[in-house]
This record gives structure tokens, C-alpha cells and sequence, in this order.
């Protein structure tokens, strides 16, 4: 720390004798603060806001027993495994209060039967949902359009999918899945895909994306040339005769084939896409991640109900979708959004029309900003 | 007599009586100040999301036990620290150390020889305790620092984004500059006494 001291020394008595000249050298020299990424934010907010809004629920459990039985039950299970530990896994049960009281022999024994009650419960909920994840339904349509298939058969709007349902879209073809893991698909026109698990689809023909935010595990895209497999992510997978093309557009993939094992990764807006053809040649290129390309989402994917939620929950979906890093002007800012209701609705909108249309029945509006940004502030402010 | 941290107090009892505004608040100021903490101890990687998510759920239930005698952070930051240590514990456990260190490899030590070290080092240091100093500010000093020093905005600029007069601004950045200079110092003296 030596020389560091010596080029970077503040005034010793720490008071503010200027313009802060040393304090701009220090800032610049380290740097912005590291921020998570907006769809970590994301879920983290939504793992949050779930915990925020079960608050008064488990205040209602005023029975210390029930608060140690719960504890205990919480160690038996707390492994640091992806199983329990996984993103977006919440605990469900409080922690021992503070300054709690050793139990009692009757309340020992009481929250001893909860203590098994409770792991018998446990135990069999997961022996259950396992098993209707392999052989019941798996996924559900959330979105169609043009002429799709279900094992062969015409599929249906909401329909329920099961364990190894082969879907299939003709050329105008669109179709949103999501996972019982909470993965969502969509599926591009001249395309085939197996329905193999909840974290796991086998891709025949065509191109798939997954928004894998919100899954209980990793999600595999299965096709003959290499297995692609998230690392927290929106990806699209591409299948032709001769290469298998995974373009990465927030968070990080692993692309394991025949012929190598790799990476790729979106940071600040700017996408990777990775191709490895059959002969083993591997080519890489770099996107924008609100590039036009991804218009064909919009074509794939359920209508938004302004109507279920804020300004702020609209803002986060559409820069998800737009692939747009959301940032607010102010604090203050952030606030209005959270606070004010969206109605209306958007449908047959573009993205960025959607958006500004949105933003025009309110106090805010999107500031000219980078490429990949989505900046709000107040409209009134000039 | 112990000094309170009045505004975390009011800001948890807020969250308890249930107020989303509040929530909002407690998550924007926390989370990206959590997100570093456990980045900067267990590098990047995807169980740093995992931490920081349970940190927050476990605050949340037990924001009635929070006083007020420490700041939120430093509150925030024993949760997280522990929540750590357990995942490290698991992590042996799973034997994730059998995997070799990127800079075991010949060619990546061979390259990192050829760098300038020390300064490389007193680089991330320096680094670390900037950003280190900005966690520990109030969350309003911090931002108009960046906002004046690494965005380059006018007062005017920092007025609007806050709503405040040109005359407030100037205050509040004497005052952001003044608790940076002391919190800096602070942090260098306790890193040096560790030593």
C-alpha cells in the first residue's frame, strides 16, 4: 500500500479543503462500482419481493416451537447444493429468533414430532414433484401463432405438455413454452424440439430461444452436435446441417460438443455468438443485444397485461425483452415508476413504440441514452 | 450512551409495517453493495447470487431484530459473511478445490510474471478500498461522488436528478467529500493495522 499512499494520499485531517480534485483522481483510477447485471437484478428482486410480501404470514407464527421445529427442519436441508441452493430458491421457513428460550421437555418433544412430521412432509412433496416432473406435464403453451404440432397431432392454445412431447412448428410457426422449472421457450418457425425434462430439451431443426431467469437448475439444449447448458441466461440455440449456433444475449453458456468444450458470454449490451461446425471449426462474433434480429421474439411470445402491475414491472419486462440495460435518472425517478399503475395495452406495438407510448401517460420519459440503455427521467425536467 | 443509526432504523421499521415504497428503497440501496461484499470474497461467480439472494430473504424476516446499534450494511454484511462461510463449508465439502487454480497453470503463471506485480496490486487494492469507502457512505454521498467525479455531470445536472437547489448540491457534495476524505482514511488505517 506504500506507493499507493504516496501518489494517493488525502489530507490527513480529512476535512475538504478544495473542489475534491484528489477524490476524482482516486474515483476515475478505481473505477465505476460493479453492478449486477439487470436480469440478476431481477431476480433478485423477485426473490426478494416474494420474501417482502410473506412477511406478515410468518409473523403470525408466534409459536416458538413452531419457529425451532422450523429451524431445524431448515438445517436438516440447508445444503449449499443447486438442489437447495439453487438461484430462486427461497427458504420458506424463518430462523430461530433472537434470544429465544432453551425449550421445555414438552415443547422438546412437541417440536420433535413437528421436527419428523415436518421431514416426513418434506420428503414426500419431493418424492412427488419429482415424479410428476418425469412423467406428468412438464410444460405449458403460453403463446401460439400459425401452424404448430404436438406429437403430430394440431396443438392446442394452454395446453398442458408432457415428459417427451415432440413439438413441431411449419414455417410461420411461433411458439412460447414455459417449464414447470420456469425456463421459457420460444420457438422459431421450421423448427423441432423434444420435451426430454424440466431442464432439459432435445432440439431437432431450427432455432430456440430460452430465458432461462427464473429455473430451479441449469437448463440443457440437447441437439446432435453438442449440448449447450446455462449459466444464468438468454441464449438462442440454432441447429443447421452443418453447425450448431448458440447466441448468447445476457449471462453466460457452455457449449460442450465432440470437439471442445466452450464458453460465451454477453457483457454491457454487446451479445456472443459461438459457432462450432462439424468439422470442428469454431467461429465467434460479437452482437448487439437490441440488435433487430431479436424482432422475431416479439412474434413468439404472449401479449403483456399492462394491466397486472407498475410502470416499474412493465420497464423491467420490456428492457428484458428489448435487451436493454433499464437505469433510472434518479432515485426519485424509481419511485414514480414503482408507483404508478400501467392500463391500456400494447398488443401489435413494437417494442420501442410500446414503450414510449406507455411512458406518454405518465410523468416519465425515456432519455436518449447508449444503445443498450433504457434511461428514465422525469418528462417535466428540460 | 450508543449512538443509533436513526435513518436504517426508520428505513427497517418501514419495511415491517410493510411498505412497498420502503422495501424499493431497502433493495435499490443494498443490493448492489452486497453484490460487491461477496463478489470481491468469493470472485465471480454464479454462487455469489446465491448468497446475496439468501442474505436479503434472511434480512427480511429478521429486520425486526435489527437496532439500529450498527449500520445496515455493516448488519447486511454479518449475514452475508456467514452465509459465505456456509457456502465455502459446503463447497470443501463437495471437494470444488479439486479444481486447479487458473494462475497453477504454467502458461497463465508465466504470463502473470511478466506483468508489473506491485502495481498491479496496489492497483486492486486501491480499488477495493474506493469502492470499499463508497459502500460504507451514506447511499446519496456515494452517488453524487460518481455522478460529479466518474460521469462528469454539473451541479445543475446533480440538482435535477435530486431536486435540489444549486446552493444544496454544493453542500451536499462538500459534505459527501468531506465524509469520503474520513472514511478513506479510516479504511487505509485499518488495513494497515491489520498487517
Amino acid at each position: 500500500m506504500s506507493n499507493f499512499d504516496d501518489r494517493n494520499r488525502l489530507d490527513e485531517d480529512g476535512q475538504d479543503h478544495g473542489e475534491g480534485d484528489d477524490i476524482a483522481r482516486l474515483l476515475r483510477a478505481s473505477g465505476a462500482r460493479r453492478e449486477p447485471s439487470l436480469q440478476m437484478r431481477a431476480r433478485l428482486h423477485a426473490a426478494a419481493l416474494e420474501t417482502f410480501e410473506a412477511l406478515p404470514a410468518e409473523r403470525r407464527l408466534e409459536s416458538s416451537a413452531a419457529r425451532q421445529t422450523a429451524q431445524q427442519v431448515t438445517r436438516g436441508n440447508d445444503a449449499y447444493g443447486r438442489s437447495v441452493y439453487g438461484r430462486n430458491v427461497h427458504e420458506r421457513v424463518p430462523a430461530k429468533p433472537q434470544g429465544s428460550r432453551p425449550l421445555g421437555p414438552r415443547m422438546a418433544l412437541a417440536a420433535t414430532l413437528l421436527v419428523a412430521i415436518g421431514a416426513t412432509l418434506f420428503w414426500q412433496t419431493r418424492t412427488r414433484s419429482v415424479n410428476e416432473s418425469t412423467i406428468a406435464e412438464i410444460a405449458q403453451v403460453q403463446f401460439a401463432r400459425g401452424g404448430w404440432t404436438v406429437n403430430g397431432q394440431a396443438g392446442d392454445a394452454r395446453a398442458l405438455l408432457q415428459a417427451h412431447a415432440k413439438v413441431r412448428t411449419t414455417s410461420d410457426g411461433r411458439l412460447e413454452l414455459r417449464l414447470v422449472g420456469g425456463a421459457l421457450l420460444r420457438l422459431a418457425g421450421d423448427s423441432e424440439l423434444v420435451l426430454t425434462a424440466v431442464d432439459r430439451i432435445n432440439l431437432q431443426a431450427g432455432r430456440v430461444y430460452v430465458d432461462a431467469n427464473a429455473p430451479t437448475s441449469a437448463m440443457h439444449v440437447v441437439t446432435a452436435q453438442g449440448t449447450v447448458t446455462d449459466l444464468g441466461t438468454q441464449f438462442e440455440v440454432q441447429l443447421s446441417p452443418s453447425a450448431v449456433t448458440v447466441l448468447v444475449r445476457e449471462g453466460r453458456v457452455m457449449l460442450a460438443s465432440d470437439h471442445a468444450h466452450l464458453t460465451a458470454g454477453a457483457t454491457n449490451g454487446v451479445g456472443e455468438s459461438l459457432s462450432v461446425r462439424t468439422n470442428g471449426n469454431v467461429l465467434r462474433h460479437s452482437f448487439l443485444a437490441s440488435d433487430p434480429y431479436w424482432q422475431w421474439l416479439a412474434d413468439a411470445r404472449a401479449p403483456y397485461e399492462l394491466e397486472r402491475g407498475t410502470l416499474h414491472d412493465f420497464l423491467v419486462w420490456s428492457a428484458a425483452e428489448a435487451g436493454l440495460m433499464l437505469r433510472y435518472q434518479s432515485e426519485e425517478v424509481r419511485r414514480a415508476a414503482v408507483a404508478t399503475r400501467t392500463r391500456g395495452n400494447i398488443v401489435g406495438m413494437s417494442m420501442q413504440t410500446a414503450i414510449e407510448n406507455v411512458l406518454a401517460t405518465t410523468r416519465l420519459r425515456r432519455k436518449p441514452a447508449t444503445d443498450h440503455e433504457l434511461v428514465i427521467e422525469f418528462a417535466d425536467r428540460d | 450512551m450508543q449512538m443509533l443509526n436513526k435513518e436504517d432504523l426508520q428505513l427497517a421499521q418501514r419495511v415491517l409495517a410493510n411498505e412497498r415504497v420502503a422495501f424499493e428503497e431497502f433493495f435499490d440501496i443494498y443490493l448492489g453493495r452486497l453484490y460487491r461484499f461477496c463478489a470481491t470474497r468469493i470472485g465471480d461467480q454464479p454462487a455469489v447470487e446465491d448468497i446475496v439472494q439468501v442474505t436479503l430473504q434472511k434480512a427480511l424476516r429478521h429486520i425486526a431484530g435489527y437496532r439500529g446499534e450498527a449500520s445496515m450494511f455493516t448488519w447486511l454484511c454479518k449475514i452475508c459473511r456467514n452465509e459465505i462461510a456456509n457456502w465455502r463449508a459446503q463447497d470443501v465439502r463437495r471437494g470444488a478445490d479439486s479444481d486447479v487454480p487458473l494462475d497453477d497453470r504454467p502458461e497463465v503463471r508465466a504470463a502473470l510474471e511478466s506483468l508489473n506485480t506491485a502495481d498491479a496490486e496496489a492497483q486492486f487494492e486501491m480499488q477495493q478500498v474506493v469502492q470499499l469507502t463508497l459502500d460504507h457512505l451514506p447511499d446519496q454521498y456515494g452517488k453524487v461522488l460518481e455522478w460529479k467525479y466518474l460521469e462528469g455531470l454539473s451541479v445543475e445536472e446533480i440538482g435535477g436528478r435530486l431536486q435540489l437547489s444549486l446552493v444544496s448540491v454544493q453542500s451536499l457534495l462538500a459534505r459527501a467529500r468531506a465524509a469520503f476524505r474520513r472514511s478513506f482514511l479510516d479504511i487505509q488505517q485499518t488495513i494497515e493495522a491489520v498487517r
